[in-house]
This record gives structure tokens, C-alpha cells and sequence, in this order.
């Protein structure tokens, strides 16, 4: 048990430590006493020091309920919903498409209740990154809504995740119906239905300050629209949704980086690093490997050797965007980009990209795609 | 239910250093000659006492439960969002402030930036889970060190906000990134207190105890010897510190090098010997707990006749008028694992022997080990397993039988005592740390062919006969 409750501990920790990493907006409930930001650069220092009294921890004898739990959970302070996916076009080459959406409780439920309905008591930050065509550099949009009906939030009626007109729609009815996601981003137009061909993984710990769940594999088919036409597309997905108390990047002395890779053995492969912003100290590792069945284990690091084969200059920064990763004797992978040019500009930027693992995997060799996302200052 | 973070999550990290309370070598009327070659060895056989500060045990146990005499450590708040709730069972009273709602081994203060935090205590290998309560100064026989300290730090890291939070929490990172390496135990259960603190020397100043990020002499090897973590109730017996008598001199100012992982300046270390005294004056105070199940008297009685005949030169008399000889036993005589008592006296940690001669506290603490180890208090011995100076034995009745003594075993879990034989359950197995499926099962492994962990040693009760030595079992339940 000990070891189970380490794992996913790890687990929850990596994972949010990323997840929040990568994007994270944290308007902010300030208390009386919190100094509001006075330069418009410092706002993450600013927000490090308020107050998000008022919200709730994850209940720990929580259990996954589907559909109910794809819902927000606003007594939590903070929530992201993530998706990606790996796709082909009729060419066969590779495209991606992300999605992610971040909730940030301002007023918590109880205090909401008396105040003013024009109150803004949820933040909404997200983000689309899809390719345009195979090849073609990706298109990156991030929006910002306050939490309203219809324009950014979870609609339980609809069981759509949205903001503004990108949408996510889970199952209606049947949990084998298919999700239905749709978004458009600068001239490229994207709508895809997504169907989980293996179990969710709850991600609970008793010591964790979130929890939430992870589809690791989804099989996706959709249409991809430019001006030049339409062309229809394959791929794997992968889904999480995590809520309660995430980490806030920008404002403390760890980044992390992440890597989600679908291996063509039907094994699906969670690791994250962790590290130290000023570039000292040991990174630390966190791995998971989901089998064709979805039983998660951890992978050992306790011999854990992450080597950085090619960095890449991009608008914002240095991006270590090709890796050998050595874990103990189970894993021995390269990771590299599918192409190095998938930075993108948000207010915290990031290189959220596709890249091609190769390698092996519990002695067997294995290939996979799969989905790199960098934290600034990732070298 | 939520759970605390786990005691070794915490632990490890932060504050081995603070858990070794007292790691090693002291002074006694010292000779700063360092043209003394002897200056950093003592003969075997009878230790000699030194004068110890006076101190009130009272407010000793307020400072060892509330004093920040480890100034760095994790912010609270970051902790908070970890372990947000503390398990009841891991509270412990005469704790303040904020602390009274900390698990015993923690303890929280405020910075000098404003930043609440929190850091390990002495307790963190200095006490343990005995049946339904938290007894202070039994040895935690089952805390893991055997893991990278680093990996919790950076976890911890991820939830850090503000500067100032983050400048604390690379402040102590910093110190824990440096003395990871050193401090990383092959069994669970194995203290590296000792390493740790050969560690933090190499990294300070003597003279100033000014941080360096490079090690300023040699630092000591990577593995460390093992090590079975003493009761403190022995304290008030022995005339030396820890089983080589390594500790010579002022007793509680060796404690105090508990504090170096923080510890930047000669001031601070002086404002800590301030309570110091009262610390040791505590610990000292401590008995053991009482065997918690039926003696059988009469028995007993027959155990203590034979402990006098036997036993009792070496390991002294109890009862109405206690005596104990404080006597180191020369490897040779004892022949138990020589790895730790050799490494301390074949020169090859001298320097840090001479680092304390060189610190502030040196001409009142000695770092003097023997090549041997001491013959222990016996008080409280039925709850101190394993046994040996290397947890190498997992019973009593394999301590005075050494035909019982398994090869590789393990503890059970969760753990459950043996009141016969006189240990933690244990199954002995049939392969060493090389058969262990898994990094977890190579810990919890005690693999007596390891060098360092031999079981061999201390055969003098071989020659009993089986009745007698279940009179002197029974007899040791009463100590």
C-alpha cells in the first residue's frame, strides 16, 4: 500500500505540476490586506500572495463518477482540462491538436452566494494549438473569459466544456458515444469526435491536494478546414481533468516539463520532470506506464538519466526539444519533434509540441507519438 | 481519510540532520594540540566520564519539541498544500503555537523574511510508534532513508509561492541537494546521521560556520555505514556518545552539530547551546518504556542470577543500585560487523575529526572513537530491535542464540512485535538485496552478507543452554 500510495501521489503531483505548469493564470481572490500588482510583469508574484481561502480540498474518499465528474467542481480553487491529440492526414503525416482550459475560483461558492451576480467568480484561461495542414507550422490562440454561461465554463446541460466558440462536448447517454470537440483558430478550423478505447485512471492520493482522472487513449477521427479545403483525420487523443489545489508556475522555484507518448505496443507512457528555475539542484522524475488494459504502475527512477540531444532557439527561449531518456533498465527512449517549430508566444510561453519516441520499453522496442510540453526555462 | 505526509517523505530531506541528534564525536578536556597523533582515538575499554552543564529537563523537552534548532526548511504553506491535515496520532503534547497542530517530528518558525517554516526535529529518528503511543528517544526502527531526499524537495518546490517563500525553500534545497549523495541508507530502518554529519562539515567553515557550495575538505563516502539509531534513555549511563564513544566531552554541545544543516554563523549555534543543556538534562531524565505484556517472575529471577554471572561486567547491574561500567569491548573480544568501529579509527575520516577540534566548540567536545564498540545500557532492550550496532539481528532471543540469527530477513508489515522472542516479526527469506524483485523490496531486505550489516559476533551466550538462555530473556524483559 505504501508504495501504491506513493505512486500515485507522484503521480498527482507530476501531473498537476505540469499541467498547471504549462498554463497557469491565477487571477487571484485578494484578501483586504494582499497589495494589488502595480507592474503589469509582476502579476504572477503579485497572485502568489493572495489568499484562496474559501475553496475546498478534494474530498479523499472520492470515487470517478462519468459523466458527473467531467463537470467543474467550483469548490475547488482551481481546475484544467486538458486534451491533445496525434493525427494523420490522408498523407499520412503527422498533425496535433490541443486543447486546454484552465479555471481559476476568484469567490468561492459560499461567499458567491450573497454577493452580486456581475461578480466575477471564476477565471477562464485557454488555449487551441492545431496544425493547419501536414507540415505546416502550428497556429497557437490563448483567450481569457470571465466564468459565464454559454461563453466560458462547463454547461451541464449541454456536458460541454467551452470558451467562446471552442467546445468540448462529452458523451450524451451511452459512455461509448463519442465526444465532440470543435474550435477554430486563426484560418484553421477543427471538429472532432473522440471515443476512449481504454478505462479512465482516477488520479487520487489521501496526501494529494487535487485529484482528478486521465483518458490516456482516445481514438479520434475528425476533418481539419483551411481556405484550401478540408481533409479528414485520424489520430490517438489523451484526456485529463484535474481539480482542487494545483501549483502556480511562474511564481515558484520549480518548473516542469512533460511528455504523454502512445507507443505502438499499446502501452501509453507518462514522465515528468521537475527541476529547479535557477538551473541548480537534481531534477526529479516522475514516470507512469498505462498497459493496453489501463493498468498504471510506476516506472522506477531511481537510476533516472535525461540527456538533452538538440536545443532549439525559438522567439522566447532555448527549448531542449530532443531527448534520450534512460529509466532504471525498463525505459530507454529518444524523443524528438516531429519539427522544432511549435513555440508558442502566450503569456507564459511554452513549447507545447508532437515528437516521435523510439527506443524501448520494458525490453521490448517500442515507436510511439506522443505530445512534449516545455515549461519556460526549460534549459 | 487524509493522511499525513508520510513521516519518511518528510523526513528525509529536511532534517536527517536534525534527527541525528547527536551524531558523534565530542570533547571532553580537550587537547587542541594537533600534534597530539592520539588526539583522535581513545583505547578500549573503560570510558572515563566527563564533566557535563547542568541543565532543567523541563524546559529541555519544551525546547527539543518547539525550538527552531533547525533554521531551514520547507515553507508552511507549501507544506500545507502536501499534507494539509496532521493525523491526530502524531501529536504530542507541551507543543506551541503552531506547532501544537505539527506531527511530533516537525516543528515551524518564522524566518527572518517573514516566511513560516517548517523543518524536521531531533524527533524524526528519535522517536517512534510503540503500540498505540509516540515514545521519545526509542530509535525508529523502521524509518526509511533509503530513498533521494531530493525527489520530496522538488515535489514540496512545485507548490512554492512569493520570493520569499521561494528563497527559503532554495535555501533549503541547496543544503539538501549537497548532502543527498551521502545520506542514502541500503535498509530501511538504518540511520545515516552519522554521514550526514561528515557531510555538512565538509561544506562549512569550522571557524564560521559559513556555508560553502563546494565541499571545502574531502566529503566522506557515498555510502553509508549502517546504523541502528540508540535509545536515548542510554544517554544518562555513558560517559561517551554513540557505540564507538566517538562523542567525548560536552555532551550537548555534540548535539548541537544536529544543527549544521542551517546553522550559517557562530551566533546561531550559540543562541542553540543556550537551551542545549536543558535538551541533554532531558534526555537524560528519560527511562525506558516497560515491557507491555506478562514476566514470568520467578524466571526472571533465574535470568538475573544468570545476567549477573554472564552479563553483567560488560553490560552493568540494574535494579536498586544500578552500575554501569561503561566499557569498550575491542572488536577482536566482541566480533561483531567491523566495518563502522574500523572506519572511525583507520584515519581515513580524520579530518573531520579535526573539523570539530577546529569549531567553536572544539576544547569542550572531542571526536575520539575507539576501535570497538561500547557494551550498551540494557534498559528498555526488549524494545529497541534489531539489535547489534547494525540492526543485523532481528531478536533478542537471536541476539543470545546465534544459530537463530537469519541471513536475510525482513520485517513484517505492517509491523507487529514478537513478545517471545523479543523483536519486530520478521520471516527470514531465502535471498539477499540481489534476489529482490523490486527497489522496495531491496530495502526492507536485511542482507547480513552486505558489507556492513554482518550478523556475526557477540557469541557469549552460545554456550548457555537453551533454559538458561529463556531465563535470561526473561529477565531482560524487566530492564
Amino acid at each position: 500500500m505504501v508504495a501504491k500510495r506513493g505512486f500515485f501521489l507522484s503521480a498527482l503531483l507530476g501531473l498537476a505540476g505540469v499541467l498547471a505548469a504549462i498554463f497557469y493564470l491565477r487571477p487571484a481572490y485578494f484578501s483586504a490586506n494582499t497589495p494589488a500588482p502595480t507592474v503589469v510583469d509582476d502579476w504572477i508574484g503579485a497572485l502568489s500572495g493572495a489568499e484562496s481561502t474559501g475553496f475546498e480540498r478534494p474530498a479523499h474518499d472520492w470515487a470517478l463518477r462519468l459523466p458527473d465528474d467531467h463537470a467543474a467542481h467550483p469548490l475547488a480553487a482551481a481546475e484544467l482540462w486538458q486534451m491533445s491529440a496525434q493525427l494523420q492526414g490522408p498523407d499520412l503525416a503527422p498533425m496535433t491538436v490541443q486543447f486546454s482550459v484552465l479555471r481559476q475560483g476568484i469567490i468561492p461558492p459560499a461567499d458567491a452566494a450573497n454577493g452580486n451576480i456581475w461578480d466575477m467568480r471564476d477565471m477562464y484561461r485557454a488555449h487551441v494549438i492545431a496544425s493547419a495542414q501536414p507540415g505546416s507550422p502550428v497556429r497557437g490562440e490563448e483567450r481569457f473569459a470571465r466564468g459565464f454561461a454559454q461563453l466560458a465554463g462547463y454547461d451541464n446541460e449541454m456536458q460541454e466544456l467551452r470558451l467562446d466558440t471552442w467546445a468540448l462536448r462529452f458523451a450524451q447517454g451511452t459512455a461509448a458515444a463519442p465526444w465532440q470537440f470543435r474550435a477554430a483558430v486563426d484560418d484553421v478550423s477543427i471538429t472532432l469526435e473522440l471515443v476512449a478505447s481504454k478505462a479512465p485512471l482516477p488520479l487520487a492520493g489521501a496526501d494529494a491536494p487535487f485529484q482528478g482522472y486521465a483518458f490516456t487513449r482516445l481514438e479520434v477521427s475528425g476533418t481539419v478546414a483551411t481556405p484550401e479545403g478540408e481533409i479528414a483525420v485520424t489520430g490517438l487523443g489523451w484526456f485529463e481533468h484535474v481539480w482542487g489545489e494545483l501549483p502556480l508556475p511562474g511564481a515558484g522555484p520549480v518548473i516542469s516539463d512533460r511528455l504523454l507518448v502512445q507507443l505502438d505496443t499499446g502501452d501509453d507512457l507518462v514522465l515528468i520532470t521537475s527541476r529547479r528555475r535557477d538551473g541548480q539542484g537534481s531534477p526529479a522524475v516522475d514516470a507512469l506506464l498505462i498497459d493496453a488494459d489501463g493498468q498504471a504502475s510506476q516506472i522506477g527512477t531511481q537510476r533516472a538519466k535525461l540527456e538533452f540531444l538538440r536545443l532549439w532557439q525559438g522567439e522566447t527561449g532555448v527549448w531542449p526539444v530532443e531527448w534520450q531518456i534512460t529509466l532504471d533498465d525498463t525505459v530507454t527512449v529518444t524523443v524528438a519533434p516531429v519539427f522544432a517549430a511549435q513555440e508558442q508566444a502566450f503569456i507564459t510561453p511554452v513549447w507545447s509540441g508532437l515528437v516521435r519516441v523510439d527506443g524501448m520499453v520494458n525490453g521490448q522496442p517500442v515507436q510511439g507519438m506522443g505530445l512534449l510540453q516545455l515549461a519556460q526555462g526549460g534549459t | 481519510m487524509t493522511m499525513p505526509i508520510p513521516k519518511r517523505a518528510i523526513g528525509l530531506g529536511v532534517g536527517l540532520a536534525l534527527a541525528a541528534v547527536a551524531l558523534w564525536a565530542v570533547f571532553g578536556p580537550i587537547s587542541r594540540n594537533s600534534s597530539d597523533p592520539d588526539r583522535f582515538r581513545s583505547p578500549a575499554g573503560e570510558v572515563a566520564p566527563s564533566p557535563q552543564r547542568p541543565g532543567d529537563p523541563e524546559a529541555g523537552y519544551a525546547a527539543l519539541i518547539n525550538q527552531p534548532y533547525v533554521s531551514c526548511g520547507m515553507p508552511y504553506a507549501a507544506y500545507r498544500r502536501v499534507a494539509p491535515e496532521t493525523n491526530p496520532d502524531l501529536l504530542i503534547p507541551g507543543r506551541e503555537g503552531r506547532n501544537a497542530e505539527l506531527p511530533y517530528f516537525l516543528t515551524a518558525h518564522v524566518n527572518a523574511d517573514g516566511v513560516e517554516i517548517v523543518s524536521n526535529n531531533c524527533l524524526v529518528c528519535h522517536a517512534a510508534r510503540l503500540g498505540d503511543e509516540i515514545v521519545i528517544g526509542l530509535g525508529d526502527a523502521f524509518a526509511d532513508f533509503t530513498g533521494d531526499p531530493r525527489q520530496l524537495v522538488t515535489q514540496v518546490g512545485r507548490f512554492v509561492q512569493t520570493e520569499a517563500e521561494s528563497a527559503a525553500w532554495t535555501h533549503w534545497a541547496d543544503r539538501i541537494e549537497r548532502i543527498a549523495p551521502y545520506i542514502q541508507t541500503r535498509t530501511l530502518g538504518m540511520n545515516p546521521a552519522t554521514n550526514l554529519s561528515w557531510a555538512l562539515m565538509a561544506h562549512r567553515d569550522p571557524r564560521t560556520m559559513a556555508w560553502s557550495q563546494t565541499p571545502l575538505i574531502d566529503p566522506p563516502p557515498h555510502d553509508p555505514v549502517p546504523l541502528r539509531t540508540p535509545p536515548w534513555w542510554w544517554m544518562g549511563k555513558k560517559n561517551a556518545m554513540f557505540y564507538t564513544t566517538i562523542g567525548r566531552g560536552d555532551h550537548s554541545r555534540y548535539m548541537l552539530f544536529a544543527s549544521l544543516l542551517c546553522a550559517d554563523s557562530v551566533a546561531e549555534l550559540e543562541e542553540i547551546d543556550q537551551f542545549a543543556p536543558d535538551i541533554r538534562a532531558y534526555l537524560e531524565s528519560l527511562g525506558p518504556p516497560a515491557f507491555p505484556a506478562e514476566i514470568d517472575d520467578a524466571l526472571a529471577a533465574e535470568g538475573n542470577r544468570l545476567f549477573a554471572r554472564h552479563c553483567a561486567a560488560c553490560h552493568g547491574t540494574y535494579g536498586d543500585e544500578p552500575r554501569f561500567p561503561n566499557r569498550v569491548i575491542a572488536l577482536d573480544d566482541i566480533g561483531t560487523d567491523p566495518l563502522y568501529a574500523r572506519s572511525m579509527t583507520d584515519g581515513s575520516l580524520d579530518r573531520f575529526f579535526a573539523w570539530v577540534d577546529r569549531s567553536p566548540h572544539g576544547g569542550t567536545v572531542r571526536a575520539a572513537p575507539a576501535e570497538g564498540y561500547i557494551a550498551p545500557p540494557l534498559d528498555g532492550i526488549w524494545a529497541v530491535a534489531p539489535y547489534f550496532h547494525n540492526g543485523s539481528v532481528p531478536s533478542l532471543e537471536a541476539v543470545l542464540d546465534s544459530s537463530l540469527r537469519p541471513e536475510f530477513w525482513r520485517h513484517v508489515t505492517p509491523r507487529a512485535y514478537d513478545f517471545t522472542a523479543l523483536g519486530w516479526q520478521f520471516p527470514a527469506l531465502p535471498f539477499g538485496k540481489e534476489g529482490a524483485a523490486t527497489a522496495a523490496e531491496r530495502a526492507a531486505i536485511y542482507d547480513t552478507t552486505v558489507p556492513g550489516y554482518g550478523k556475526a559476533g557477540h557469541l557469549y551466550s552460545d554456550g548457555l543452554t537453551e533454559a538458561e538462555r529463556a531465563a535470561l530473556l526473561e529477565y531482560l524483559k524487566t530492564l
